[in-house]
């Protein structure tokens, strides 16, 4: 308890109330061993960098190692935009709700090694654009994604070595579109039960670690649908399809 | 007396309690079923057959049986046993001790085409690991092979890859007339008989681990057909070159003529009209003749309401496009391996489209008319 509290001191938050439905946190921190909880039940709940006012906002900024996550929104339309840079971090995220937009980056800049992520939407309608490594070395990820409700949009670019993606989406009109480049041991298995789903699977495998004679990607799915788009695309070469 | 009397009492009761533990200890559990289809059981040690419905327990001495069906068992320690169609496997020794060093695990596959995944949790040593067949013992370096033993007890056993692709480790097949080490991912060799060394280790290519079932030693991979026909011509060759003569063992004239009896040579003196072992031929018609109807059933059953139309592929492993097309679960599965894991389930009974442009091949297989999911597989610069 008293860790938690010394976290929570640690922080530069502010809270914000604007009017009845929103609450807004906005978050710039940096140190190691953070541990955040955030629970927000409502409408329009918030979690960025800066105050919405305009309607947007930058990205709330996360820095150090070991930090460990557990975010649960429960509403509509609620909002969170982050930037983290961090070694051994875990991840729980919940999303109860409709019309919700998650917009993560991992590593985009800096390091992100060994980074667990559970992640579980439930409602229509969701955006989320996460992002895990881009131009910085990352190494073993573990993300389960789980989503029931129907169309939802969801962008997921993994430029990390030594990945284990879980996916199970289960609804209709659901557009997905998955990367996972530039990296050797891609694994990625995804179970979809819906009609007239969007997927786009891209898994490029980089260059094979040294000592290592293969670098082959996998790719396992389970469908159940009666209508679904499903394009699987493995290259040895950089490039999204 | 009466001191007597109760050293007689107190040990009939010790020996009764020993005997009940021990039934307790024989009795527990091993493992069970984790995944069971068609027709399975399990014969336990009393004779007494339970199905192998999941979560049945595995008891020791049990045997583990399919016809038409399949099995899937998981030990305490995470090892793993599969069985596919017509496969039995008896489970002789597992017991487990918290020093690794005294456990034992000891199976004899019978018939069939059975696959072996050594536990993960570590609480077997690998030496003490035991497997064999009618033909052959194999000692356990790696994680992961299958076995497939025929009537006659000829053994094919396969090194498997791990999930990477990579040998699961190393396995030793050996008898009495040699041994062979499988280092290779689909490393093979055939073991014809207990006096017969394993064949030479070959690598059979374009092959799953889903694709490996009994035909695989019925109808041999061409790999393996031409070791053992090479195994087969320097039998033949040992005694026909002058090289192969050792002069100095002669030794004939030290011999009297009971030596020359039964000395293997036969001669028109040795003929016996009646010893022709008839029966033996016939069983081999009969047991072929048996394999055949079983084959032809499966291409009936394909054919008939059960399995989806396929166009452009046939069920098993196609070697245009390098899927291995089989049903599971219910529904339709593509297996491919070949620069990356494909591996997809259609669970629902769907038209189906599969659209694939990959080195070599460009085409589109269809399920049930397909084109209600369309798959669009393309794979590139490799």
């Amino acid at each position: 308890m008293n860790k938690y509290l010394m976290v929570i001191a640690s922080l530069l938050v502010s809270v914000m109330a604007y009017g009845s439905d929103d609450n807004e946190i906005n978050i710039d921190q940096s140190g190691d061993t953070l541990t955040l909880y955030i629970d927000q039940v409502g409408y329009g709940n918030k979690v960025g960098g800066d105050d919405f006012t305009q309607g947007q906002s930058t990205a709330s900024s996360i820095t150090g190692d070991s930090l460990t996550f557990d975010i649960d929104q429960i509403g509509n339309s609620n909002v969170l935009y982050g930037t983290v840079i961090a070694d051994d971090a875990t991840y729980n995220l919940i999303w109860t709700g409709d019309s919700n937009i998650w917009d993560w980056d991992i590593g985009y800049v800096g390091s992100a090694d060994s980074s667990t992520l559970d992640v579980s939407v439930t409602g229509d309608s969701n955006t989320m654009d996460f992002d895990q490594g881009y131009v910085s070395s990352a190494e073993r990820l573990d993300l389960d994604l789980t989503v029931i409700g129907s169309t939802n949009v969801f962008d997921v670019d993994v430029e990390t070595d030594d990945v284990t993606f879980t996916m199970e989406v289960t609804g209709d009109n659901n557009n997905i579109n998955t990367l996972q480049n530039d990296g050797f041991y891609q694994t990625l298995t995804f179970d979809l039960t819906g009609d007239n789903a969007d997927v786009d699977i891209n898994q490029i495998s980089g260059t094979c670690a040294e000592a290592t004679t293969s670098c082959k990607g996998i790719i396992t799915m389970d469908v159940v649908s009666d209508d679904a788009i499903i394009q699987i695309n493995q290259k040895d070469t950089a490039g999204d399809s | 007396m009466t001191q007597s009397y109760r050293l007689i009492k107190k040990t009939l009761l010790a020996t009764a309690s020993v005997i009940l533990l021990m039934g307790e200890a024989y009795a527990s559990s091993i493992g069970g079923v984790i995944e069971s289809t068609g027709v399975g059981s399990l014969v336990r040690e009393s004779s007494d057959e339970v199905k192998a419905d999941v979560g049945q327990e595995i008891e020791l001495n049990d045997t583990a049986q399919t016809a038409k069906g399949r099995m899937l068992i998981k030990f305490l320690d995470d090892a793993e046993l599969s069985l596919i169609e017509h496969t039995k496997v008896y489970i002789d020794k597992v017991y487990y001790d918290p020093n690794p060093s005294k456990s034992k695990m000891v199976m004899k596959m019978a018939l069939g085409t059975a696959r072996f995944a050594s536990g993960r949790l570590g609480m077997v040593d690998k030496k003490n690991i035991d497997i064999s067949t009618p033909t052959a013992t194999i000692a356990v370096r790696g994680t992961d092979f299958t076995t497939t033993v025929d009537e006659l007890g000829r053994s094919l056993v396969i090194l498997l890859p791990d999930e990477w692709g990579e040998p699961s480790g190393e396995i030793i097949v050996s008898n009495d007339a040699g041994s062979i080490t499988l280092t290779e991912a689909y490393a093979a060799t055939l073991v014809s008989s207990i006096a017969t060394p394993p064949t030479a280790k070959v690598v059979i290519d374009n092959i799953t681990p889903a694709t490996i079932d009994n035909m695989f030693i019925v109808n041999p991979p061409e790999e393996v057909k031409q070791a053992l026909e090479e195994q087969l011509a320097d039998e033949q060759d040992k005694d026909m070159g002058a090289l192969d003569v050792d002069y100095l063992a002669f030794d004939e004239l030290e011999k009297d003529f009971s030596d020359y009896v039964d000395d293997g040579v036969y001669t028109r003196l040795d003929f016996d009209a009646l010893s022709g072992d008839f029966l033996t031929d016939v069983q081999d018609v009969v047991e072929e003749l048996i394999r055949t109807m079983a084959e032809l059933e499966d291409v009936q059953d394909s054919q008939g309401s059960g399995k989806a139309r396929l166009v452009n592929a046939k069920w098993g492993y196609n070697t245009d496009s390098q899927y291995s097309v089989f049903e599971e679960d219910g529904g339709i599965a593509f297996y491919r391996n070949v620069n990356g894991v494909i591996s997809i389930r259609f669970l629902t009974g769907g038209g189906i489209s599969l659209f694939t442009d990959v080195n070599g091949y460009k085409d589109t297989i269809t399920a049930d008319g397909g084109e209600e999911i369309n798959v669009f597989v393309t794979q590139q610069d490799f």
